[in-house]
């Protein structure tokens, strides 16, 4: 009884805090997964990268196709989960002859909201802190 | 008061009843996922190497296509066993551990689809559900250890993990509403803007194109993504999800609550594209009968 007793109180208080981190979040902030957001919200987003070579000046990068699913690329535009892209971004590129700095452009609506930007376009991402995400 | 809590929560979680109906959702939930597989499939790509990922865990690693492959192959026939109701606990176990790598190996797997398939599979799990109705109380029945009835439709037991299935779909319920309360979506605006592509790319836009000829399907379409159009329907469906969160708990309000939910989840899967899901939650519903409704009306002779 006890054992049941503590599954029962721990599988509960999970399911019910676990949504409700993602309700009280931005979803500026996070994609609010596993809180059961369903079909509940318009969330869009403009986002160009460029990398910014000796060469040829900037070159633009597709970085959804670094994506094995390029359509799912916008669970990706938040605050929480941007600065891991960048830090990809900038091993996949930092690389190659000619780099010298990644540049970003991430805006984002929500529900209708004027435009909020995620990502500082005036920095070199891979050289920023918290790779040129923005606070909230 | 606190012993009053106790008892009640006692009661709750150690009311006793057949597994038949419990059963029933086995098979019905075995059949959305074996439908649901194909699509979790094409959707979870990030759990094979290459490319950008984001993990939970760093020490769940992508697997090769062939590997992913192969995993999602020897999903079917557990699924099969897991509806027949034959090495339940071996069956779910192992479909626990593929979907859950798959599932934890990157972020950007996250569905709620599969993630609200792993919970009623661990849950199952913990659960008499092959107790009837299974090919394993079958066997018990040729090997002449329980009678046929008991083979039916199993001994009356505490419904524990069952009454856990029921309170995590209010739960889905509740939390789905509670994202839904907001102006946007309350002005219709939210709908508006995934009904069109769903009803052109669905079987309803098909269905219009059939009866109406293809013209129409661009005129429900403009309807449709009027935000002013999708203001009743979108307020409609933040009460109907509140509602049955509560209303399939109480004998008194299940019927009007299973109506509603029925043609709710019907609606979604015709007019949104969301089948498997929408299915898995109708089969939910045989949860929250009374006990012994089906089985006192199949064996309407015998005690339940």
């Amino acid at each position: 009884m006890v054992a049941r007793n503590a599954f029962l109180v721990t599988y509960l208080a999970i399911q019910i805090a676990l949504p409700l981190r993602g309700v009280l979040r931005s979803r500026f902030d996070s994609h609010g997964s596993f809180s059961w957001n369903m079909y509940s919200q318009n969330y869009a987003c403009a986002a160009q990268y460029h990398a910014m070579t000796r060469d040829r000046g900037p070159v633009q990068i597709e970085h959804r196709y670094h994506l094995n699913r390029p359509s799912r690329v916008e669970m990706l535009y938040n605050r929480e989960s941007l600065p891991w892209l960048h830090r990809y971004l900038c091993e996949e590129y930092g690389d190659r002859t000619g780099f010298e700095s990644l540049r970003g452009m991430v805006e984002c609506t929500w529900n209708g909201s004027p435009l909020v930007p995620l990502v500082d376009p005036e920095v070199d991402l891979c050289r920023a802190e918290n790779y040129g995400v923005t606070e909230r | 008061m606190t012993s009053r809590l106790a008892t009640g929560w006692e009661r709750f979680w150690t009311r006793s009843g057949s597994p038949f109906h419990l059963a029933l959702f086995r098979v019905a939930f075995a059949y959305s996922l074996f439908h649901e597989a194909g699509v979790t499939r094409a959707k979870s790509l990030y759990a094979v190497e290459g490319g950008f990922h984001l993990p939970y865990l760093s020490f769940i690693q992508p697997v090769s296509q062939q590997t992913f492959d192969w995993m999602y192959t020897l999903q079917l026939p557990l699924v099969v066993l897991l509806g027949l109701g034959l090495l339940t606990r071996v069956s779910i176990t192992a479909l626990l551990a593929i979907q859950g790598y798959i599932f934890f190996s990157d972020q950007l797997n996250f569905r709620n689809h599969p993630y609200f398939f792993l919970l009623v599979l661990l849950l199952l799990a913990l659960s008499p559900c092959d107790e009837a109705l299974s090919l394993r109380s079958l066997l018990r029945y040729l090997r002449k250890r329980v009678s046929l009835d008991r083979a039916l439709f199993g001994s009356s037991a505490p419904m524990t993990m069952q009454r856990l299935i029921q309170v995590q779909i209010s739960i889905v319920y509740f939390y789905s509403a509670v994202h839904k309360t907001h102006p946007a979506f309350l002005r219709g605006e939210v709908l508006a803007a995934d009904l069109g592509d769903a009803i052109a790319s669905g079987a309803s836009g098909r269905l219009l194109s059939w009866l109406f000829g293809a013209d129409s399907m661009d005129r429900v379409r403009e309807i449709v993504e009027r935000p002013s159009t999708m203001i009743v329907p979108a307020v409609l469906t933040v009460l109907i999800e509140y509602g049955l969160s509560l209303a399939l708990w109480f004998r008194r309000t299940r019927p009007v609550a299973l109506i509603v939910g029925i043609g709710f989840h019907v609606g979604i899967a015709f007019l949104m594209n969301i089948g498997t899901f929408s299915y898995a939650m109708l089969g939910s519903y045989l949860l929250f009968l009374e006990p012994d409704t089906l089985r006192a009306r199949l064996r309407p002779n015998r005690p339940g």
